[in-house]
């Protein structure tokens, strides 16, 4: 009986257990209070050159003077990742129109965020880049 | 104690190769029979496994940036196949799943008897269900992408190895139910070295065989304190100190030895040998396969399994090209269900089942042309050898693809292990590939295209061996089939690869 008890136990212990927040949403946005992180990819990634925006606020105000850099990751491992620097394209709204996904296939778009006071937030983003 | 196991009292005791002693390079046997050297190997790789726990577990959730990700799906698989090409089952020498033999043997002792291992499950087909539910579930839930579950599986892994050893006899775990282990044992039939007898009519006039059973050695038998055979300290030849060597936990005899299955590469058999009389010879990787070392031993579970892993490789490389998706679509459409799970069921349901099918006609055709007659069975167990070559060679492609791909990204995946944890270090993501891309499908298609020469190689063997002079014609059948299957090889080599994780339209 007791050893009954121990399994079902551990199975619930087991089942409880969830892997840390990786964050991702089809657009994702982090609601890092104050601070809202979204990625955007106007039009639906390809294998070749993209363009990823980011939008950074406080509170719905447009957070401007943020250094964003922009890595794009496949899921598997052993990939080197496309880093990119976003400039600002107009207040809060951050760009890199020269993004290039080199390969086919699952992507984690993540913007690393500094703000100007220093403090860092990160978000992170899913998409699938279709064959050209 | 003495168990006696009966030996020819002359001739050859088995068929074993007789090339260059690889122990006779400078330290080596040495450094193999010394008691700790396993331990040696295993600590590493136990330190790694660790860290694969832990990343997984609790680090970033992002298959490149993760130890558990890259260390398991890059690093291993591709040194693994690199070391079976190479010197041997490296990887089972050095597994740290058997430092849980400790504490399995602490727990021992509180059971009130040692379990024995089902006769029923005493075969492979275990085995082959359990690399079968490893292979569908990588693709299933995206294993290569999740750290996370990927710790989870390191996890079972040493709850398994924990478990069955300590409820079973040692050497179980690696025997009947290590998907691992397994894959390795099949595949290192083709690897370049076996353990071999230097002189057999030393084991001849050996009565206790402590390579199976172990000994213990003390300068004086009053002070041994196990069941295990005594042989005295000044009765064995090259000391390797005093204490409990054990023996052969797989349960191999090493005069006896014709193939590498179920050789962990322990070297529990040249620790214990008394008479330093063990070799690790060199051999022609077709040696074995050539002299259909499982006909006796293994029988079909063994060779039903490499046939499969041959179509399951095939599978595994086919589910990261364009054409794979297009067919899994069409699935979807004639089936009328998007269910990822049961689409990829069927899938390997269907390649499973049509690979066994293929490579079965063709041996029965083999056998007809060579006038043997229709007899399945003998037909499948005289030629399943050959698609052990060609499974290899294509594992071989593709784990070394991934591993020259992104081999050095493991220098910023360990960086970053520590960064997160605290340490001041800049991890440089740009460090990945070894070579340049234009590289790899030359290497890859070289690997894959060798093994297919060898299986080429192995066809014409077995048909002259087995058939004389119509062996000439039994042999097309298989050529055809080894041919076949070579060029397709190569045609998934050269598609441009996509990686995905799901078989249906974008999964995001």
């Amino acid at each position: 009986m007791r050893a009954v008890v121990l399994v079902l136990s551990l199975t619930a212990l087991l089942a409880s257990c969830r892997p840390p927040d990786a964050g991702s949403s089809t657009t994702g946005s982090a609601s890092a209070d104050p601070v809202a992180v979204a990625i955007d990819l106007p039009e639906a990634p390809a294998v070749g050159p993209a363009t990823v925006v980011v939008r950074v606020d406080r509170d719905g105000v447009a957070v401007e003077g943020a250094d964003v850099e922009i890595t794009g990751d496949m899921t598997h491992a052993g990939m080197v990742p496309v880093i990119r620097a976003a400039f600002e394209a107009s207040p809060g709204v951050y760009r890199a129109d020269d993004m290039v996904f080199d390969m086919a296939g699952d992507w984690i778009v993540t913007a690393d965020v500094t703000l100007p006071d220093g403090s860092t937030t990160r978000q992170e983003a899913a998409t699938t880049v279709r064959r050209p | 104690m003495s168990r006696r196991v009966p030996l020819p009292t002359s001739g050859p005791i088995a068929d074993q190769p007789r090339g260059p002693d690889l122990f006779r390079l400078p330290g080596l046997r040495r450094f193999v029979r010394w008691r700790y050297a396993r331990l040696v190997l295993q600590l590493p790789l136990l330190a790694l496994a660790v860290m694969v726990i832990i990343d997984g577990l609790t680090g970033r959730q992002l298959a490149p940036r993760n130890v558990a990700t890259t260390a398991s799906w890059l690093h291993y698989r591709g040194l693994v196949v690199v070391a079976l090409a190479l010197v041997g089952n490296a990887f089972c020498a050095a597994c740290p799943l058997m430092l849980t033999r400790g504490p399995a043997n602490a727990v021992k002792r509180w059971l009130p008897a040692e379990l024995r291992w089902p006769s029923w499950l005493r075969n492979k087909w275990l085995v082959a269900v359990l690399l079968f539910a490893v292979f569908y579930s990588y693709e299933v839930f995206d294993l290569w992408a999740s750290p996370w579950l990927t710790a989870w599986l390191a996890i079972a892994y040493f709850a398994g190895a924990f478990a069955v050893d300590a409820l079973f006899p040692a050497g179980t775990f690696c025997r009947y139910v290590c998907p691992l282990g397994n894959f390795n044992f099949v595949f290192s039939s083709v690897s370049p070295t076996q353990i071999a007898a230097t002189d057999p009519d030393v084991c001849r006039a050996c009565e206790h065989k402590p390579c199976l059973h172990g000994r213990e050695t003390r300068t004086e038998r009053a002070d041994a304190t196990s069941a295990e055979a005594f042989i005295a300290a000044d009765e064995v030849v090259r000391p390797n100190g005093e204490g409990v060597f054990p023996g052969c936990e797989t349960r191999l005899l090493v005069p006896a030895m014709t193939s590498n299955m179920d050789c962990t590469s322990c070297m529990n058999c040249v620790r214990a040998c008394p008479y330093d009389n063990v070799s690790l010879m060199l051999r022609s990787p077709g040696r074995e396969l050539a002299r259909a070392p499982w006909r006796r031993r293994w029988g079909p579970p063994v060779l039903v399994l490499a046939v499969l892993l041959l179509f399951w490789g095939l599978l595994n490389a086919m589910a990261m090209v364009p054409p794979f998706y297009d067919v899994a679509e069409w699935l979807a459409a004639t089936t009328g269900s998007r269910n990822e799970a049961f689409l990829l069921a069927l899938v390997f349901g269907a390649i499973s089942l049509a690979g066994l099918a293929l490579v079965g006609t063709a041996a029965v055709l083999a056998d007809l042309a060579g006038g043997a007659g229709f007899a399945p069975r003998r037909a499948f167990l005289r030629w399943g050898y050959v698609f052990v070559a060609l499974a290899f060679g294509f594992w071989a492609a593709h784990y070394l693809f991934h591993f020259l791909t992104g081999a050095a990204s493991i220098v910023p995946v360990m960086q970053h292990f520590f960064e997160i944890r605290g340490a001041a270090v800049d991890p440089d993501w740009r460090l990945a590939r070894w070579m340049p891309s234009t590289w790899l499908f030359p290497i890859t298609a070289a690997v894959s295209g060798g093994y297919a020469l060898l299986a080429a190689f192995l066809v014409v063997r077995i048909a002259l061996r087995d058939f004389g002079r119509r062996g000439v014609a039994a042999m097309w059948p298989m050529l055809i089939l080894v041919i076949g299957l070579a060029v397709f090889q190569l045609l998934i080599l050269a598609q441009p690869m996509e990686m995905r994780g799901t078989v249906l339209g974008p999964s995001f």
